[in-house]
């Protein structure tokens, strides 16, 4: 299976029972045994350490460091859900982070040059400009001031030039 | 003029209202919360004796709704009020209006918030006081750029907290950055008088802990070093300064009770300083309310401020005259902002939750495990602090008690935190306010992978029941077998 995790592409088979195996990561095989603790918390030991891990929502906790973790299936995220909490990165020209609408800047059939202001957000007292990723003509706009919109969202649609 | 407090509202949420609420339970006051349309779930909402929902979501129809909060105090038999720190903290109007109400409102006199508040005019009545205060101006013109010389902060007189603030660098960029600046300003505080100083490269940021009663009582507990920032916003605060000697100390104790005889001054505060690579110190602002970062202090100088302040309110004298410092103290700020992404916000559902325990260390937690972090409030989820009997000692808990902190769903300041307590510069104390930024660059965190793909493979297998799911050509497991996390209910792998 492809997994992503932040920036990395790993390449991981997981092969065993349910308390020991192995698995190959990107090429290397390492032997692994595991034990349950309680609902997504357990005890993975490799080389010789046992590694308290915590799993939720696609986020995994092991010695102190989040990360998200997603399965890549012909090279694009599964389910193509937004992602959100530790790890999500959202593609240019959508909102980098969950929050408000406090502006739009740009109106349907307007021309917009790269790196424009599209509209504002506001979330935890900070205010972010989502910002065009490339030249183009607004095509749509899909949310109005107040609305509240998720990292990665699709805001504002443009239409590459004539 | 003693007037005991029977019956205290926290018109705050979070971490800080529940660190009120437990301050006045401990000296037998009742106590009220309030909360939003969002927060009806909050951990101090259950603390308190009585709970009172303002009604809306955002600020302005809650916690920044003076109305809604007098109204709730006068409902709810309220006799005094306790602002925390943000929201109405330190502003001046609220304070004169709970005073109008008849309410008691914990911290100094309107008028001395309404001066602190006015940072140009703190900066007068400092420079009156005999504080030393950075060169600047008030009219910040290509004239005062010659002046005080290249490069300067640009401020807003309106308030604190990094709004309308800008660094110039270059004489070309005066415009640009104090347009930016005056906007800001103007939709922070409605103010949009900018100012300009000299501004210190390589400066620290040292604060001084202040308290003050009605009979002229007045006490200094030693400074807190809190140059660790992003945005001009703290992240890690330690008490003492690693690097003040005891005659800086003394001064720049002495300097802070100068300020505070000269207004009047009553309760706890906090006088900011600025200190140069040459040891000199100059006067930034004063805080007339409690700390985010008070713990520190509270665990150096063993003192309960927010239980000295309701007792300085309702008209002690201070309890606290021949205190003596022991030990060092570190905080952390447990923030729901995305350090690997420019430390944007990232609000969402604590989906897990495990806090750190042990010798010296402190939490103070506004959320527990299920918690839904709203995107209309300050980011701050909780502080962890560390006390040990030297620096070293308490830097070392803190680490751990980092390392230990599980906390699933939002992302947080806790594993850039711990790394950067780690790095050699802050090992040897070596933290101006500029340090922040190039260690962000050049930070490369290693998890633990092959540990992470195990534990997440495990969990997910139960519920990803494809052949693609395996990946990497023929199903490598065989045979039925159990999801080993639930152990409940078989499962069989699509092979």
């Amino acid at each position: 299976m492809k997994l992503r995790v932040g920036e990395r592409e790993l390449d991981a088979t997981l092969t065993g029972g349910r308390d020991t195996g192995t698995l190959r990561l990107d090429g290397e095989e390492l032997t692994w045994s595991f034990r349950v603790l309680g609902p997504g918390h357990g005890l993975v030991h490799l080389d010789g350490r046992d590694h308290e891990v915590f799993v939720a929502d696609g986020q995994v906790w092991v010695d102190g460091r989040v990360r998200r973790l997603e399965e890549l299936v012909a090279g694009r995220k599964r389910g193509g859900v937004a992602p959100v909490g530790a790890g999500a990165k959202a593609a240019p020209g959508t909102p980098p982070m969950p929050g408000r609408v406090t502006a739009i800047h740009v109106r349907v059939g307007e021309q917009v040059e790269a790196d424009q202001k599209l509209l504002s957000l506001t979330a935890m007292k900070m205010e972010v400009a989502v910002r065009a990723a490339s030249a183009g003509v607004v095509a749509a706009v899909h949310v109005g001031v107040g609305d509240s919109v998720r990292t990665g969202q699709n805001v504002v649609e443009l239409r590459a030039d004539g | 003029m003693n007037r005991p407090i029977r019956r205290l509202l926290v018109a705050n949420r979070g971490e800080i209202a529940l660190r009120v609420i437990r301050a006045a339970r401990e000296l037998g006051i009742s106590t009220v919360a309030v909360c939003s349309a969002l927060d009806r779930d909050g951990l101090w909402c259950r603390a308190a004796d009585t709970v009172v929902e303002l009604g809306g979501e955002s600020p302005a129809s809650s916690y920044l709704n003076t109305a809604l909060i007098l109204g709730a105090a006068h409902r709810s038999g309220a006799d005094s009020v306790h602002p925390g720190y943000g929201f109405f903290s330190e502003n001046a109007g609220f304070a004169q209006a709970a005073t109008d109400a008849g309410l008691n409102f914990v911290g100094p006199s309107p008028e001395v918030i309404g001066w602190m508040g006015d940072k140009l005019a703190a900066r007068r009545i400092a420079a009156d006081a005999g504080v030393p205060i950075l060169p600047g101006a008030e009219d910040p013109g290509p004239e005062a750029l010659r002046r005080l010389g290249l490069p300067v902060l640009l401020k807003a007189a309106g308030g604190g907290g990094g709004r309308g603030m800008r660094e110039v660098q270059r004489a070309e960029q005066l415009d640009e950055a104090l347009a930016e600046a005056r906007a800001e300003a103007e939709a922070a505080f409605g103010d949009a008088r900018i100012y300009v100083e000299r501004r210190l490269v390589g400066a620290r940021h040292i604060e001084v802990q202040v308290l003050a009663d009605r009979h002229g009582g007045l006490l200094h507990l030693g400074e807190r070093e809190c140059s660790i920032q992003r945005r001009h916003q703290k992240l890690v605060e330690e008490c003492p300064s690693p690097v003040l000697d005891a005659r800086q100390r003394a001064a720049i104790g002495a300097a802070a009770l100068r300020l505070l005889e000269r207004t009047g001054y009553l309760g706890v505060g906090t006088v900011e300083f600025l200190l140069d690579a040459s040891g000199e110190f100059y006067f930034l602002e004063m805080n007339t309310r409690i700390q985010v970062e008070h713990p520190v202090t509270e665990a150096v100088w063993g003192v309960d401020l927010v239980a000295e302040q309701l007792r300085l309110a309702s008209g002690s004298r201070l309890s606290v005259t021949d205190a003596t410092p022991r030990g060092h103290a570190i905080e952390c700020r447990i923030i729901a902002e995305d350090p690997a992404n420019h430390f944007l916000p990232s609000p969402g559902r604590i989906s897990r939750l495990r806090l750190p325990s042990g010798p010296g260390i402190r939490i103070d937690s506004g959320v527990e495990e299920g918690s839904v972090i709203p995107e209309l409030y300050d980011p701050l989820l909780l502080k962890l602090s560390a006390w040990g009997p030297d620096r070293e000692s308490a830097r070392r808990r803190m680490v751990e008690a980092l390392r230990d902190t599980v906390l699933l769903g939002p992302a947080t300041t806790a594993e850039f935190l711990r790394d950067l307590l780690e790095s050699p510069e802050f090992i040897a104390g070596a933290t101006p306010t500029t340090m922040l930024p190039p260690f962000l660059a050049a930070w490369r965190p290693e998890p633990h992978l092959p540990a992470m793909v195990i534990g997440w493979m495990l969990q997910n297998e139960a519920g990803f029941s494809s052949a693609t799911a395996r990946g990497g050509g023929a199903p490598a497991r065989t045979g039925a077998g159990q999801n080993p996390w639930t152990t409940a209910g078989a499962w069989r792998m699509g092979s």
